[in-house]
């Protein structure tokens, strides 16, 4: 049906010219989804700008200026270092692991046949379950007398006693595993729209000119798959760098302050009523963001072949 | 016949490799999935006693009725559902109407004031909404605390990827359609609504489907921006039965509690997860 409507090409021309005009009452559908965003999204994302330089708090109505003294305290009081190396760590971590779990089952899972549906279903069960919920069952796994310790003991024929939720080292590394196991299912899917999106002959001219599968797929595959990868790093370093809920299910910033992500101490300001200090963590937060997500796509794009 | 004969022994040297692949995806699945979801359940079916145990074995006393009936009386996990079902429900109809209304004025559109506010919504994908900066506003408005309140900071978060995962899909369908419409005398709403919508269908349905499963498990922005436990949502009692455990926590009842919050997305999923696959390969970035 398409083809025979694409058929006549003056009719299109002279449709794309009249697109061209702004005024078309077709362009009054987007009010309603600005306004709300606007409204609702742009507006709170500018006010921290104002906010974060006020003493806004619980104990007082009257809501004062006071320049940059919530960043001195930040800094003063080694939270804003403390944070940031946390935030910097974790999501690291968890766009490692995502991705390379993600990318590796993607490839064992491309070809769409019953096993591999199957197995397509089964991965993407994490994405759907609560990360609330996630951080609580892994809490039971992970306690110290807990299934992996005991599966672990069995196999080293000793008790093995390891804090996984109790480390000062450990810990951040561990809740970055349970995040990217919350949402590996979701990375591996985008990998797989993507190697199936390659061209298989260009695949097969390079095994004719004697390309071993792993070069091929390096060297070849890889690089046609820049975009999924563009996509998946840079949702996954964003979506690392706004975590909150499992490490609240889990050791709430401990122990110490040694998994305290952004989110986390905001938390904990909001909570005893320093809203204003609160809210200067996140203009910090909003700036790593940018900063952190701005170079991956710049970086990751500059990669990318197209065909 | 003679492609059957060059090609067999090629299989014979590549099924070594097939049988420890399907071993390695199997054994994956087994420790990161089965495994977990195994502890949860059958611990969820165990009295208290054992529950603390966190092991894998069948219950030895079973104590299915015990456990979710406290997940549901003392949990008060039924209004718990209602109230996501309200809060996911409606946020999901406002943003997929909304977004297909704008996808399709910024798919159709080339003026260049169209495009750059099509890169300020999408630009929303990238940025943290920011909850404490949100009370402020809803206090200002009258609304923080209520679900209202809660339906608008999730509508205006989620609009940017709303958008940004319809536009290309709105693309697709040729202009063509629009013109024939208005020939035949529709004015846009009716074209919209008549034409438009229903040719959507399946990118509402996967889109729909991956907001209304992270609106339904959001734990952030209720906790913040809703009060008094009559406006709790499953993931915000869940919560409460955690942290209601005075000295051990009740894995029976956590666990119970755990399955109640997830199995109304597990099925949502299984039922459409052909469809929802296939979209999501079908949709995702490809460059």
């Amino acid at each position: 049906m398409t083809t025979t409507l694409r058929k006549s090409s003056p009719r299109t021309r002279d449709h794309t010219t009249r697109n061209k005009r702004w005024a078309s009452p077709r362009s009054l559908f987007i009010v309603p989804a600005l306004a709300l965003t606007a409204l609702f999204y742009f507006v709170p994302t500018v006010l921290n700008f104002g906010l974060a330089f006020t003493d806004w708090n619980s104990y007082r109505d009257e809501i004062r200026f006071i320049g940059f003294s919530n960043f001195q305290d930040l800094v003063a009081e080694g939270a804003l270092a403390n944070s940031l190396q946390v935030t910097i760590t974790f999501a690291l971590a968890v766009v490692i692991i995502q991705n390379v779990l993600g990318l590796t089952l993607a490839v064992a899972l491309e070809k769409t046949n019953g096993a591999s549906s199957f197995f397509r279903v089964i991965f993407f069960l994490p994405v759907l379950i609560s990360p609330l919920a996630a951080g609580y069952i892994f809490t039971a796994i992970l306690s110290v007398k807990g299934p992996l310790n005991s599966a672990l003991g069995a196999v080293a024929g000793a008790p093995v006693p390891i804090e996984w939720l109790g480390s000062t080292t450990l810990t951040v590394f561990v809740l970055a595993a349970i995040t990217a196991w919350k949402s590996f299912g979701l990375t591996m899917l985008i990998y797989i729209a993507g190697l199936n999106s390659i061209p298989e002959d260009v695949v097969e001219s390079a095994q004719i000119d004697g390309a071993s599968p792993w070069r091929a797929f390096w060297s070849v595959r890889f690089p046609l798959l820049a975009p999924a990868v563009t996509f998946n790093v840079v949702f996954t370093l964003v979506g690392a760098m706004n975590t909150f809920d499992i490490v609240f299910a889990t050791t709430r910033g401990g122990p110490g302050t040694s998994t305290e992500l952004f989110n986390i101490f905001v938390q904990q300001q909001y909570a005893t009523g320093f809203f204003g200090y609160a809210v200067s963590m996140t203009v910090v937060l909003l700036v790593c963001v940018v900063a952190g997500a701005l170079p991956a796509i710049v970086l990751l794009r500059r990669r990318e072949v197209t065909l | 016949m003679t492609y059957e004969y060059t090609r067999a022994p090629r299989m014979s040297r590549i099924k070594p490799f097939a049988i420890a692949k399907w071993l390695a995806v199997g054994l994956t699945a087994l420790l990161l999935i089965a495994g977990p979801i195994w502890l949860v359940i059958v611990n969820s079916l165990k009295p208290y006693g054992e529950a603390i145990k966190l092991d894998f074995s069948l219950p030895t006393e079973w104590a299915v009725w015990d456990n979710y009936s406290q997940v549901f009386v003392q949990g008060d996990a039924l209004r718990g559902f209602l109230n996501s079902v309200l809060v996911t429900g409606i946020a999901t109809a406002v943003l997929l109407l909304l977004g297909a209304a704008a996808s399709w004025a910024f798919a159709r559109s080339t003026a260049r004031p169209m495009q750059i506010l099509y890169y300020v919504m999408i630009a929303g994908i990238f940025l943290p909404p920011t909850v404490i900066s949100a009370i402020f506003l809803l206090q200002r408005l009258g609304i923080q605390g209520q679900y209202i309140g809660l339906i608008a900071i999730y509508v205006g978060w989620f609009m940017s990827m709303t958008i940004f995962l319809m536009t290309g899909f709105v693309k697709s369908v040729p202009a063509e359609l629009d013109e024939a419409a208005s020939i035949d005398g529709c004015g846009p709403i009716r074209t919209f609504f008549l034409i438009i919508l229903p040719l959507l269908r399946p990118v509402l349905f996967t889109t729909g489907v991956l907001l209304a499963v992270f609106l339904w498990n959001d734990f952030f922005y209720p906790f913040f921006l809703l009060q008094g436990q009559d406006k709790q949502t499953l993931p915000l009692g869940l919560f409460r039965i955690v942290s209601s455990g005075s000295y051990q926590v009740n894995w029976n009842l956590v666990f119970a509690d755990v399955i109640t919050v997830s199995i109304p997305m597990i099925i949502l999923f299984l039922i459409g997860q052909k469809r929802i696959i296939a979209g999501l390969l079908a949709g995702s970035v490809k460059g």
